[in-house]
């Protein structure tokens, strides 16, 4: 039986129009509205791991703030069963003043983990990271692999029931990236449901059961990979011839 | 009923996080001084000294006693004016936060009260030293301190809610708060004695919290006196009025923030 952890049913986003002055904003009669997502509508199972295609400025990122639960929708419905996905995000909040270590509590903290759990996994994110003892340096020290190496295994240890990732790794040196792909390779195969956003389609294919289409705002498709990337990628060439 | 609920609630799930935002922004205030902790006890004294030297020395004003008098009033005014222009802030400035994660924003607003709260009560300490020191005998009315302060807690908090959800959306508050916080600190008897204010100007003073505050702090810690009873229940009254709809105006936008920021 098929559990559906999340559900998004005929969601719609708007941002408010920003231009011009407070008095204009304010004078303004009606408030123009520009719509980032136009009903879309899918579910997530348990242990699936999800794609969400589409190009630049088609809407993912709000997709993804919807799921994260960081915006309300305007209309529709979004249940969460069981735990809120949490974003794997690379150092929200980092303090280039304190230590690794302290980074590594606040983090985890504001990503919503309890502190048990940090203390409990402390000694395997230091590891996963490689950071030796930079861990008691300030974060300012660190170089930007350094950082990314220190976000990367903060989030990836304290791991939520559904995990979020946005867009490629590109953090770290070869040899680090190649294991955060299996790191998160790992959790896929853990039967964990992992919802990955992207432009990519090559990383779409190779680890995705369903994806999801979006583009300016509105759901193109959404099923099986395979016939929906075919369509994709025929559709992106013929934009760009 | 929803918002008191959610309140606990969020403050609950978020104790953790409320202690380590409150205590890295505190490291963080002071990695790479030479001086390091010794700031927060040198901070009110030279805040102290400055005023002292205005209005003692050059002016050749104030009369005896003029530097305890104006430490009772500058302690609790700076609580107040750091309160405001770090409430305008708190949303805004974490704003890499709030597009990644949820996190209530409360939690933000409290630990920023925090901060200024624990330099407070350093001030608070030195303040009292610098007192006994001088030769003014603490009574037993010193301990409405107690009182006093949570009075200006739920003052400052109902405030600082205002000024964040604001400091969202308008940035100019940024600007403005500069002027108002100042405004807090003429026109309210810090450098001056209530009598000193012509009669009719007396009266809107009170106007200004922070005067019935002062006036409070000085009678119970300099004069052996009472504290304004009657100025402290209303003002408690009207801002816990206040924080309520501040909570209200809070958690109904809190989710537009990462729209807008």
């Amino acid at each position: 039986m098929t559990v559906n952890v999340l559900e998004l049913n005929n969601i719609w986003v708007s941002y408010p129009d920003e231009n011009g002055s407070l008095l204009k904003r304010l004078f303004r009669r009606e408030r123009k509205l520009f719509w980032a997502l136009k009903g879309i509508d899918f579910t997530v199972q348990k242990g699936e791991v999800l794609g969400v295609i589409g190009r630049n400025g088609s809407g993912k990122s709000t997709l993804l703030r919807v799921l994260s639960g960081l915006i309300e929708p305007d209309k529709g419905e979004y249940v969460v069963r069981g735990q809120r996905p949490v974003l794997l995000s690379l150092g929200a909040g980092f303090k280039p003043e304190l230590s690794g270590l302290d980074n590594i509590y606040l983090n985890s903290l504001l990503l919503g983990h309890r502190k048990e759990d940090v203390d409990a996994k402390l000694e395997e994110i230091i590891r996963f990271s490689e950071l030796d003892t930079f861990i008691y340096k300030p974060v300012r020290t660190y170089s930007a692999g350094m950082r990314a190496r220190l976000a990367f295994s903060t989030a990836i240890t304290l791991d939520p029931d559904i995990l979020l990732i946005d867009e490629v790794l590109g953090v770290g040196d070869e040899a680090f990236k190649a294991k955060c792909r299996q790191a998160i390779m790992e959790k896929v195969q853990d039967g964990r449901t992992v919802i990955i956003v992207t432009h990519s389609a090559h990383l779409v294919k190779q680890i995705c059961n369903r994806v999801v289409w979006i583009h300016l705002g509105e759901q193109k498709a959404v099923g099986d990979t395979k016939a929906i990337i075919e369509e994709y990628q025929a559709f992106m060439k013929g934009k760009s011839s | 009923m929803f918002i008191l609920r959610k309140l606990v609630q969020d403050i609950r799930q978020h104790k953790d996080l409320i202690y380590y935002l409150t205590v890295s922004e505190l490291k963080s205030n002071t990695a790479r001084t030479y001086l390091g902790l010794l700031w927060w006890i040198l901070d009110p004294v030279l805040y102290m000294l400055i005023f002292y030297l205005l209005v003692q020395v050059i002016l050749q004003r104030g009369g005896e006693g003029y530097a305890v008098f104006l430490f009772v009033a500058l302690i609790p005014l700076k609580w107040t004016t750091s309160c405001l222009v770090d409430g305008t802030k708190a949303i805004i400035s974490n704003q890499r936060i709030i597009q990644q994660v949820y996190v209530p924003k409360i939690v933000f607003i409290l630990s920023s009260l925090m901060v200024n709260t624990f330099k407070f009560a350093i001030g608070s300490v030195v303040m009292i030293i610098f007192i006994a020191a001088s030769g003014v005998q603490l009574g037993p009315e010193s301990l409405y301190y107690l009182l006093i302060v949570p009075v200006q807690l739920i003052v400052l908090l109902a405030g600082m809610i205002f000024l964040a959800h604001l400091g969202v959306y308008v940035r100019d508050i940024r600007n403005a708060i500069q002027y108002v916080a100042r405004m807090l600190f003429f026109l309210s008897p810090v450098l001056y004695t209530m009598d000193q204010v012509p009669g009719k100007l007396a009266s809107l003073l009170y106007l200004n919290p922070m005067t019935s505050l002062i006036v409070s702090y000085r009678s119970i810690l300099l004069k052996q006196g009472e504290p304004l009873f009657i100025h402290l229940l209303v003002m408690a009254l009207v801002s816990l009025i206040l924080l309520y709809l501040a909570l209200k105006l809070l958690f109904r936008y809190e989710k537009e923030y990462a729209k807008v920021i």
